[in-house]
């Protein structure tokens, strides 16, 4: 009898003890969020501050960009993630990115019939600076390509392939694995590929090479080119120099939006 | 204080020690005759040291190393003649007006270096705060995951939009809507708005690509982060709007009018390619006057539904109609 009025009892405080442990638990988290939310004001006050002062070297110095970036990187903030956020708000980095996708996108798919969805960065940089024309911003090839890392959220298969100390932009949501990419970035040197250097260079079988080889055809990233001497060259319209200097047509700029 | 870069030989990392600090050795060229003063007449060292108390000499280093690799102040010839000692270099000529120019170019050199390591310095001070901001935040998500169910509906709320406010991703998984915060809500509702028109004119349908281009050329500012739109669009559905976010099993994301039936679609895409004998995706974009992309969607769909089969060569993927399911 006594023991179970001590169990009971024991109980009964137990759950006394957790309930005022929960209740604090949320007071505890109720006073950390007024905190957050003036510290948040402050914070805004010295980002306004910031930019103030600051906001044109921003705008105007691309290494400064890459430096804040990297700091913000590092401290896990991404100052990209929505335009309702305080960077973009108060620096404009948001609308200087969020546009650059839009001019990004532009260029791509006007270009897309030519080189199957895949540019270098180069190509794709000197399109751009074209089209922002002589009075924009300087946009240099690291803001390219943050902005191309954010457009990945699209869900549009935009990719970045390392290839021979450049990047190749990858539009269209083409599979491109391992051996693909292998493949490209040995054909960077020349525009194309055959199968015997793809053999020489990375030793494979015949059959992996060419079938590597066909499904760069059928994505339409690659031409076959029979009449090349030797052996059948593959060539990589991406990679073609030639291209660069060509400017995209006003037809190439109307199929962009059907 | 500012020594050109051209001075410079070479540079090697000195590694801190106990009770020395870490130090880059940068050897430099014997100084120019016409040098500018500073802070000493002469040195019997051909080398300075850059001590770094706290941290930074790593990235000073890669930094240095860079431009020691580019070479840049090479490109500029005009103002290359006054500050190296390269001796008289073959076919550079130095007329006397251009020392004046020189001497503006270097002024205003000085001063954007001043403007960038004040800028440099002010944007450390901030990114110190927004750290501290990073740390609560993650404390208080720590909190919320200990505690699921006693953290009201209003209080994630609110902390969803703190995170939105200063970038940092939501590290609470409980989510109703996705990331999506009031803002996203808002935002939600304004594309219904202004999608309508153009969906209708597309046949119901428009990729995400399309939609993000469509809504920030229209914005003109304060424009719509990529992420903002996918968080949107992840809310139409729940908030009954008639527009809806579908995934196609490629990846590709779209948005549709609810009322749009892709299925439906799919019919009359059987009809145009019988018509035609056989169609590759360019070829039926065109006839119908929809992007490649999502035609491309459309006829892979009526694939998985039966409709057609495909015949894919290295002349393209072409798309039949499916004999096997009609004629058996």
């Amino acid at each position: 009898m006594h023991r179970r009025g001590v169990g009971a009892g024991a109980i009964a405080k137990k759950k006394l003890a957790e309930a005022k442990y929960k209740e604090r638990g949320t007071v505890l988290a109720e006073d950390q969020l007024a905190q957050m939310s003036k510290q948040l004001d402050m914070f805004k006050t010295n980002l306004e501050e910031f930019a103030s002062k600051h906001k044109q070297e921003i705008r105007k110095n691309p290494e400064f960009r890459v430096q804040f970036q990297d700091m913000c990187a590092t401290i896990g903030v991404d100052p990209l993630a929505s335009g309702k956020g305080f960077w973009s708000e108060m620096l404009g980095v948001g609308d200087f990115y969020y546009e650059l996708g839009v001019q990004i996108i532009e260029v791509c798919l006007a270009l897309k019939h030519r080189n199957g969805g895949l540019i270098t960065l180069e190509e794709l940089h000197q399109q751009v600076l074209k089209g922002r024309g002589k009075f924009a911003q300087d946009v240099s090839q690291d803001d390219l390509i943050r902005a191309i890392k954010k457009l990945k959220a699209l869900g549009t298969g935009f990719g970045i392939i390392p290839v021979g100390g450049t990047y190749l932009i990858q539009s269209v949501p083409a599979e491109l694995n391992m051996d693909h990419t292998v493949v490209l970035q040995l054909a960077e040197k020349n525009g194309y590929v055959t199968v015997s250097e793809i053999k020489a260079c990375l030793k494979w079988e015949t059959e992996r090479a060419r079938q590597v080889l066909e499904h760069l055809l059928k994505e339409g990233l690659a031409w076959l080119d029979l009449q090349a001497p030797g052996e059948a060259h593959y060539w990589l319209p991406a990679l073609f120099t030639d291209l660069y200097s060509q400017e995209i047509t006003a037809e190439e700029a109307r199929e962009t939006l059907p | 204080m500012a020594i050109p870069l051209s001075q410079i030989v070479f540079i090697e990392e000195q590694a801190a020690g106990i009770g020395k600090s870490a130090k880059i050795v940068v050897h430099l060229h014997t100084a120019p005759p016409n040098k500018e003063p500073g802070p000493f007449q002469s040195s019997k060292n051909s080398y300075i040291k850059l001590s770094f108390k706290e941290h930074g000499q790593i990235e000073f280093y890669r930094r240095l190393s860079e431009e020691m690799t580019q070479r840049r102040w090479e490109n500029v010839p005009v103002s290359q003649s006054l500050q190296t000692n390269r001796g008289p270099q073959p076919g550079r000529i130095r007329a006397v007006g251009i020392v004046g120019i020189e001497r503006k170019l270097e002024e205003k050199r000085k001063e954007t270096d001043k403007n960038i390591s004040e800028a440099f310095e002010d944007l450390s001070k901030l990114m110190i705060k927004a750290k501290e901001m990073v740390e609560l935040s993650k404390s208080i998500a720590n909190k919320i995951k200990d505690k699921q169910g006693d953290i009201t509906e209003d209080e994630t709320i609110r902390f969803k939009s703190y995170l939105l406010s200063m970038g940092i991703a939501n590290p609470v998984t409980r989510e109703t809507y996705g990331s999506g915060t009031q803002y996203h809500m808002q935002l939600a509702r304004q594309l219904a708005g202004i999608l309508q028109v153009p969906l209708e004119e597309r046949g119901g349908i428009m990729s995400l690509t399309e939609v993000y281009c469509l809504v920030n050329r229209a914005r003109g500012m304060e424009l719509l982060s990529p992420e903002d739109l996918v968080n949107a669009c992840k809310m139409l559905e729940a908030l009954k709007l008639p527009l809806r976010l579908r995934v196609f099993d490629s990846g590709v994301m779209v948005i549709e009018l609810q009322s749009h039936k892709e299925e439906e679609m799919v019919a009359s895409a059987l009809e145009t390619v019988s018509e035609k004998g056989s169609l590759t995706s360019e070829e039926f974009a065109k006839l119908v006057g929809m992007s490649v992309l999502l035609a491309k969607e459309r006829l892979l769909l009526a694939e998985k539904m039966g409709h057609l089969c495909r015949d894919d060569s290295v002349e393209g993927l072409r798309f039949y109609p499916n004999l096997f399911m009609t004629q058996s």
